[in-house]
């Protein structure tokens, strides 16, 4: 038996698309419930009109993880454990063979506790939800590259079995991982990024987590840039913190390391523009040396190159580093994250 | 989600936009610094760039 859960909070704009697309798959789940999670619009409404089941969640103030613990604590405990479980977004159209594939993965690996997907980046959101794109689609090769070995199972879709969520509720309580909720609630809902603590969790209990290339949706991207920074700024100090939650283990060896590399990034681009105005107030100025521009073409091959899945226009585009805008944008976005994370700045997401 | 494309050579990259480093007298030490961040950066994208075993071209 294949359950779909979808977390919505005010979803309206979205949630018939999302509905829509789980009809025309190749496997069809047995059952689409939508978790209506303190919604004050139309998404209950839709959701019952597109045919879903429709759960309300009551008194929730701990958000998608606490929606998310709220429906899977009546659903696990009338499912068999081979049963399983597709977590989405609502704003999210999974591609028509996804559910297929991704049960295949799932069967041929007892030890694989979640697939995820790779997303691309929906229309829209002007030249911001442009850079999205093109960044996902880097994304996508990367994992493709990798054969769907990923870092993080994302929220955006997530299959697991039923007996998988299972030992994460039994290791919450007995204390082998982190105890979330407090009430063996599946997600953590102290974290900032749920989907990362989860995919934690899994390595933690010696589960594989991949995202295969032939597992794809379609999801959407932030319209402004104020959003995008929100966004992020709670991806990365969500990150950051469940590093911190979990400390120096076999799991967080490499996330550790990533984020030290980082962490590093961002120093060297603050040490790098500084010395750069300092030499041009100065006048002491810049001179132009044939290795570090050859240094620079690398870098320009590099960003060609790997947004080869939008096209060659795309490619012939990112020859100019035009691209450079939003990477120093979430540098920025990481230095802020790192500052309020190392002195536990208000949360807000 | 967390981890999205996360490019460390980025900064690198955006510091060599210009074929450059400047040499601002801060120091050998702290140039050092820069240049070897710069070449770890670059490692990493000619990593990304190589095609791995049976990626379609």
């Amino acid at each position: 038996m294949i359950t779909v859960l979808i977390p919505a909070h005010n979803e309206a704009s979205g949630i018939v698309g999302t509905l829509q697309s789980l009809k025309k798959l190749t496997l069809i789940p047995d059952r689409v419930i939508v978790v209506a999670d303190n919604c004050t619009d139309g998404t209950e409404r839709l959701a019952l009109a597109e045919g879903a089941e429709v759960i309300r969640t009551l008194g929730n103030k701990d958000k998608k993880a606490g929606a998310l613990n709220f429906a899977l604590a009546g659903l696990l405990a009338e499912a068999a454990p081979e049963d399983m479980i597709l977590i989405q977004d609502a704003d999210s159209q999974l591609s028509y063979d996804f559910l297929e594939r991704a049960v295949a993965h799932l069967r041929a690996d007892s030890r694989l506790g979640a697939v995820g997907g790779v997303f691309r980046g929906a229309d829209g959101g002007g030249f911001v939800g442009h850079l999205q794109r093109n960044e996902y689609a880097r994304y996508a090769r990367d994992v493709k590259r990798l054969r769907g070995k990923c870092l993080v199972v994302t929220g955006t879709a997530a299959l697991f079995r039923v007996r998988t969520l299972r030992d994460v509720i039994a290791a919450r309580l007995d204390g082998t991982l982190p105890a979330g909720d407090g009430r063996g609630g599946v997600y953590d809902t102290s974290v900032l990024t749920e989907d990362n603590e989860l995919s934690f969790a899994l390595l933690t209990l010696r589960y594989r987590i991949k995202s295969p290339a032939d597992c794809t949706l379609v999801t959407e991207v932030m319209p402004t840039w104020r959003e995008l920074w929100a966004q992020r700024l709670r991806w990365k100090r969500g990150a950051v913190e469940n590093c911190v939650q979990y400390g120096w283990t076999r799991v967080t060896r490499p996330y550790w390391a990533r984020q030290g590399l980082s962490m590093l990034g961002v120093l060297v681009t603050l040490s790098y523009f500084s010395t750069v105005a300092f030499a041009l107030v100065t006048g002491a100025g810049l001179h132009i040396q044939p290795f570090w521009l050859a240094v620079t073409g690398v870098f320009v091959i590099e960003r060609v190159v790997t947004v080869r899945l939008r096209g060659w226009k795309y490619m012939l585009a990112a020859a100019t580093m035009y691209e450079l805008v939003i990477d120093l944008f979430l540098q920025v976005v990481h230095a802020k994250a790192y500052v309020d994370a190392a002195f536990n700045n208000k949360k807000a997401w | 989600m967390t981890t999205m494309y996360n490019n460390p050579a980025a900064p690198a990259a955006a510091g060599l936009g210009s074929g450059t480093l400047a040499m601002t007298g801060a120091g050998d030490l702290f140039w050092v610094a820069l240049a070897a961040f710069a070449l770890l950066a670059l490692g990493l994208a000619i990593k990304r760039i190589v095609p791995v075993r049976g990626e379609k071209s």
